[in-house]
């Protein structure tokens, strides 16, 4: 490592000493500690200990464990939910009379037949839930794991 | 994984379809069906019968509700959020039946009878052409 010694292991900015009378430190070797400093917390973040693993594995390992990860299902996006003002079928009309949807299905927005059906739409609204739902679960997985990966 | 999710789908359609039914009811509440004629004659100076037993006919097809059960006062907000739940069928129905009549698209409307007003004078508008 290019610290080495680190900050405390007598190397470093002890070495030279900022009380030993030797010589000030100038500002370029004051920035180069400062970055040392924070490069050795990132690194020692990162690097399992010897009794564990790091906090960032534990956190990358517990998400991992928990967020639902859709994998190639992820295309049943396409008969998801499209804004209305992108609907090239409709020419990006905004909603009509006194609705305030700004919703309308992906095959709807690009003209498929069969679109119109209302299997068709409550299948959308019904990919459009369960994709809000996800969202929310993995987010909330994202933020939990920051408390799951402190250790016991 | 794709089981999970087949189950979670079905579970959120099954939602739409709850959250839809729920909406209808809590906006329809403590209402009964009353005749069409009954309903017009409270507005029978705004628009003509011909034009309000249509509109009442097309709204009630499109948003799938009785017409019976519908008001001169309902609002379109009110019927958008039942209508949200389908994605908007109700509007897009709606906007189809006024291009069969050749009428344009209509300006944000509060009230289902200004609506009607609104196709009334429309349709006069465009005879008149």
């Amino acid at each position: 490592m290019a610290f080495g010694g680190g900050i405390g292991s007598g190397g470093g900015l002890s070495a030279g000493g900022f009380g030993t009378g030797a010589t000030e430190p100038t500002e370029t070797q004051a920035a180069e500690a400062d970055e040392s400093y924070i490069d050795e917390i990132i690194v020692t973040a990162k690097r399992p200990r010897a009794d564990g693993p790091s906090y960032m594995d534990r956190y990358v390992d517990w998400t991992s464990d928990h967020v639902i990860n859709v994998g190639p299902y992820v295309a049943a996006l396409a008969g998801g939910l499209w804004p209305k003002s992108l609907s090239l079928a409709t020419g990006g009309r905004p909603p009509l009379l006194g609705s305030t949807n700004p919703l309308t299905s992906v095959p709807r927005a690009f003209g498929f037949p069969g679109a119109d059906t209302a299997i068709a739409r409550t299948g959308a609204a019904g990919i459009g839930l369960i994709t809000v739902g996800i969202g929310f679960y993995n987010v909330t997985i994202l933020l939990e794991g920051f408390l799951y990966a402190i250790p016991d | 994984m794709g089981l999970g999710l087949a189950i979670g789908l079905a579970v959120a359609i099954a939602a739409v379809v709850i959250f839809k039914a729920l909406a209808k009811r809590s906006a329809l509440q403590g209402r009964t069906p009353l005749r069409i004629e009954d309903i017009y004659g409270s507005v029978k100076d705004e628009v003509s019968f011909e034009v309000f037993s249509q509109v009442w006919s097309v709204i009630g097809k499109a948003y799938s509700i009785d017409p019976q059960l519908l008001r001169p006062t309902d609002t379109f907000l009110t019927l958008g959020k039942m209508d949200s739940w389908t994605l908007g069928k109700g509007e897009d129905d709606v906007e189809k039946w006024l291009k069969e009549r050749g009428i344009g698209l209509p300006p944000q409307q509060q009230t289902v009878i200004e609506f009607a007003r609104w196709v009334q004078s429309s349709l006069a508008a465009s005879a008149t052409r």
